[in-house]
């Protein structure tokens, strides 16, 4: 082997490093918004993190980071995936606490209200693969995670061999995605803003006017999931003796008698200990249950900006946090990103506008079937879809690159056929609104 | 640890390693524990069996050796008091002696291999015939698991055994090479069946680093890699669906699972051979080829000269040569010829010999009825070739066909390749009457409709579209590289003549092909994947 061969090969292997980076990052499951949050913390500057939280959808559906600093200027950031498992949250916040100095750690009570039977063990493995994905490739509480989840696994699922090779390399579950039927390349494409950790999604987030029965709260103690248990005291060994504060919190949503139940038995173990904890579930509604949730278990964004002043008064009050508007190192960082938030939140009001606005359709044009609909404020333009039966596949037919067009003539439409349009607004840097309901048209014969 | 997974590929990158850190002198060593550490991932229990084959012919061997050494060391020291006479007759009764160690310790190393392999397919029947008699007796099965590559290493020992017997070679005296020779790696699992002469001379050599070998090693890996993950278990997929459930299925589905089959289990054993090839290739060691384009075969025996060829020619070496110049073959023909039916007498080595070596092929594969039924399809077909060659010859010239022609040579192969495919159906099916179901329905009911309806029936046996247009692309890639190996073109030396460019596109482009597309990992469901309201 000469130098050149050596030189060579190892050029080679680092070209074929490259490439197959680029492809277990294609074929990442869809945590975007959540590795997203995890980018974010590992790019903010040393000590500028107030408080951390660690926890479940129950964190980032109500808590506004950018908010808070906006309005009330602390730095308290949201380090939760969801349906985070119970015996992840101490490599979580190690996994935190190596960037960060915070004073405060705030913990979700919700994954330790689980079971792990059932369809909950199914989900298991998935919300153990979205924290093992999205944490630091190299870091070595990465390593823990998966070990920790591998055991785990081996006891709740006996019959299946777990390989911890499969978990570290995800891209070995994934890469059979390649023959899903909606699967692309977008998340690659689709960089957006700093949200600071807040899930936005035109998915769930909408305003969708949702009520949901009273909390079956009840005084009695239900015994922990055994699994969650050893979590929950690992979690209270873990914090005894470290130098910031410890908050456990459950946010405002709907509980189980089960639920509440064990989270009387969890506080009666935070009293033994001193620890504090505050729990929205349990007391009087702060948020308004017909304007504030998109389900029975997370707020929307109404509820967030609503929990967000809330919950931060509460802290302003409780802890001695500074404000940081107006350091240089925090401001680098934070500033804007409230604007950012408000801008998609924006466009996804317009999109929901859109989707309860009707499409109408015409014949009269002999050239073919036209579509037209409402302008929506602030978008760039508008996609065409089309299909011929209300369901399945819809076909891009048609982008129209302006915010006033509002109607598109599909020249394409055959005499006799019946085909369903769906249009959909989008806005650039910020991706799609959801899809308008499709309309039905039956063209005509003209013979 | 099978061929295909990560933790193979990180024991080889290891042992390469480690192979050529240490002198050259002990590399040998390394091998050793690497496969026995190989062999023991698979499972302890088994190891005995290994060792106890190992020990029997490496003794079997030096008392062999040392019976014709001494032997040849009395004829050389008595020098010129022996007439000639005196002289052949010792080494015939030498040879006598020796052959007797040589049959008995061969039989042994069969029974081990015969008693895991065959008691309970015995067992079974015997209880079939004390049942057809009404007798209540059962007789119980044995409880053994066929140790892993079992076949493989009991051939080459007794390969081994009859060439020190034939005097072919010295014995080998070092224990820890013999036992390499016998459990090496990466032919273990599934051969290619190696002869001492061969791996074992390399066995002995040292070997260098050598750049150009170890990535054509590692280029034969990938490429069997993707014969395996890409067609052979994307393949499987449907071919099993239909063979498992024949009964719901026409003879067209029953067509495209035959050539399905053709296809996987080609890709499968072949790619399982390129993987081993490459393996042993980065060790410096060459393995003997064992498949040769054989669906490019003109003949059947032809194929099977071309199809797992180390077997074949192990059968060759070992079976068919003794068996046609055995006693009651040349006895049959002496009988024959004295009635002056000179024809028959011609023919009768070569027919008899096929039977016997085809029935041992075919119980080789499996102790099932089907096996046996498989090997005398083929026996059938190759003998009837041979006895009925003059007839075919005669037609030929009656229709004045030109068989040095091109379409000539393409019907052929057409021929042979689909006699090869219906005996494969012997495997696949569940038992000689479904055997007989399929092949029936091949032709009754042909249905074609099935096969080139694309919005049919095709793509509800497991794989939807897009898979089946990656399976068949991958398909068309072997056959293609086949084609032009075919016509002579050594791949990897060609390709390593061309751009570097090209060279990294193509290198880089299979191992996405494989990571992609490959089967392999647990299965991602996406349905558990979305996210939960929670």
């Amino acid at each position: 082997m000469t130098r050149k061969d050596l030189l060579r090969a190892v050029a080679f292997i680092l070209v074929l490093c490259s490439v197959i980076y680029v492809l277990c990052d294609l074929f990442e499951h869809e945590n975007s918004l959540m590795s997203r949050r995890y980018e974010t913390y590992y790019s903010l500057s040393k000590g500028t993190v107030d408080a951390i939280m660690v926890g479940t959808s129950g964190i980032d559906r109500y808590w506004m980071a950018s908010k808070a600093y906006n309005d009330h200027g602390i730095t308290v950031y949201p380090m939760s995936t969801d349906s985070q498992p119970a015996w992840l949250t101490t490599e979580i916040l190690d996994e935190a606490l190596k960037h960060q100095d915070p004073e405060l750690v705030i913990i979700d009570f919700r994954p330790f209200t689980v079971t792990n039977t059932g369809d909950d063990l199914v989900q298991q493995e998935v919300s153990a693969r979205r924290v093992i994905d999205i944490m630091d490739f190299l870091s070595i509480n990465r390593l823990k995670a998966i070990f920790k989840t591998k055991k785990i696994m081996e006891i709740l699922k006996p019959d299946e061999e777990q390989n911890a090779l499969e978990f570290y390399f995800s891209f070995i579950k994934y890469h059979s995605r390649w023959d899903e039927d909606n699967f692309t390349f977008d998340e690659l494409k689709n960089i957006e803003s700093k949200f600071m950790g807040f899930f936005i999604s035109e998915r769930f987030s909408i305003r969708s006017v949702y009520s949901f029965p009273d909390s079956e709260l009840t005084d009695e103690r239900v015994p922990l999931d055994p699994v969650c248990n050893d979590a929950f005291e690992e979690v209270l060994e873990y914090v005894q003796g470290k130098d910031f504060e410890v908050l456990f919190l459950d946010t405002p949503h709907y509980l189980t008698y089960d639920e509440s139940g064990r989270m009387n038995t969890m506080r009666d173990r935070l009293d033994e200990l001193g620890i504090k904890y505050k729990c929205y579930s349990m007391e009087d509604n702060v948020l308004n249950i017909t304007r504030d949730f998109y389900n029975d278990g997370h707020a929307n964004f109404y509820g967030a900006q609503a929990f967000t002043d809330e919950f931060a008064s509460y802290l302003l009050e409780n802890y001695q946090l500074e404000d940081r508007r107006g350091d240089k190192n925090t401001a680098k960082d934070w500033d804007g990103t409230y604007d950012n938030i408000l801008e998609k939140i924006e466009l996804l009001e317009y999109v929901a506008h859109l989707s309860r606005t009707p499409v109408f359709s015409s014949l009269e044009n002999p050239a073919g079937v036209t579509v037209s609909w409402y302008p929506i404020d602030n978008a760039t333009g508008y996609q065409v879809w089309r299909n011929t039966e209300p369901g399945g596949h819809y076909t891009h037919i048609a982008t129209l690159r302006a915010r006033k067009l509002t109607s598109y003539v599909d020249e394409t439409a055959e005499e006799g056929q019946t085909y369903y349009y769906m249009v959909r607004a989008y806005k650039s840097n910020f991706g799609f609104g959801t899809f308008s309901i499709p309309i039905k048209v039956t063209v005509k014969r003209y013979s | 640890m099978t061929f295909t997974s990560f933790n193979f590929m990180a024991f080889l990158a290891v042992v390469a390693l480690l192979y050529y850190i240490v002198p050259k002198k002990i590399q040998w060593s390394i091998l050793l524990l690497a496969s026995y550490g190989f062999y023991l991932s698979c499972g302890v229990k088994q190891v005995a069996f290994i060792i106890s084959t190992t020990l029997l012919a490496y003794i079997s061997g030096l008392i062999m050796q040392k019976m014709r050494d001494k032997n040849n060391d009395m004829i050389a020291a008595k020098g010129d008091e022996l007439s000639k006479e005196e002289k052949r007759d010792l080494k015939k009764k030498i040879n006598a002696k020796i052959h007797r160690v040589q049959v008995l310790t061969a039989l042994i190393a069969l029974g081990i291999l015969a008693f895991v392999k065959y008691a309970n397919f015995v067992i079974e029947n015997v209880n079939d015939v004390f049942a057809m008699f009404q007798y209540d007796i059962n007789v119980p099965f044995v409880n053994v698991i066929v140790p892993l590559g079992i076949s493989f290493y009991t051939f080459q020992s007794i390969g081994y055994i009859i060439d020190i017997g034939r005097g072919k070679y010295r014995a080998e005296r070092h224990l820890g090479k013999f036992a390499l020779f016998v459990s090496f790696f990466p032919s273990v699992v599934q051969g290619p069946i190696n002869r001492f002469d061969d791996l074992g001379a390399q066995i002995n050599q040292h070997h260098k680093f050598d750049y150009t070998k170890v990535k054509f090693g590692v280029q034969l890996i990938l490429w069997g890699m993707f014969k395996k993950l890409v067609i052979a278990d994307r393949m499987s997929i449907p071919v099993q669906q239909i063979f498992k459930n024949y009964g719901e299925y026409s003879g067209g589905a029953f067509i495209f699972a035959m050539l399905g089959y053709a296809v996987q289990i080609y890709a499968d054993f072949s790619g399982g051979i390129d993987i081993a090839r490459g393996a042993a290739e980065i060790f410096g060691i060459t393995l003997p080829q064992n498949f040769e384009r054989p669906y490019f075969s003109t003949s059947l025996a032809e194929y099977w000269r071309r199809w797992h060829a180390s077997l074949g020619a192990w059968m060759r070496e070992y079976v068919f040569y003794p068996v046609m110049l055995s006693k009651p073959v040349t006895k049959l023909s002496k009988f024959c010829r004295a009635r002056k039916w000179n024809n028959v007498a011609k023919m009768v080595p070569s027919v008899i010999t096929p039977f016997v070596v085809f029935t041992l092929i075919g119980v080789w594969h499996g102790a099932q009825w089907k096996y046996v039924a498989f090997g005398l399809y083929n026996a059938t077909i190759v003998a009837s070739s041979v006895a009925l060659a003059p007839l075919f010859k005669k037609m030929i010239k009656f229709f004045k066909i030109n068989t040095e022609t091109f379409s000539w040579k393409l019907f052929c192969i057409f021929r042979t390749f689909f006699i090869c495919c219906i005996g494969k159906i012997f495997g696949q099916s569940q038992g000689l009457y479904s055997f007989a179901y399929i092949v029936k329905t091949m032709f009754t009911d042909p249905d074609p409709d099935f096969l080139f309806n694309l919005n049919g029936e095709l793509y509800t046996l497991g794989l939807d579209r897009k898979n089946m247009f990656v399976l068949l692309i991958a398909v068309l890639v072997l056959l293609t590289v086949s084609i032009l190996q075919e016509n002579g073109i050594k791949m990897r030396e060609t390709i390593s003549k061309q751009n570097i460019l090209f060279r990294w596109i193509l290198y880089i482009g299979i191992i996405v092909v494989i990571a992609v597309f490959g089967m392999y990992g647990p299965s991602y469901d996406a349905t558990t994947f979305l996210y939960q309201a929670y």
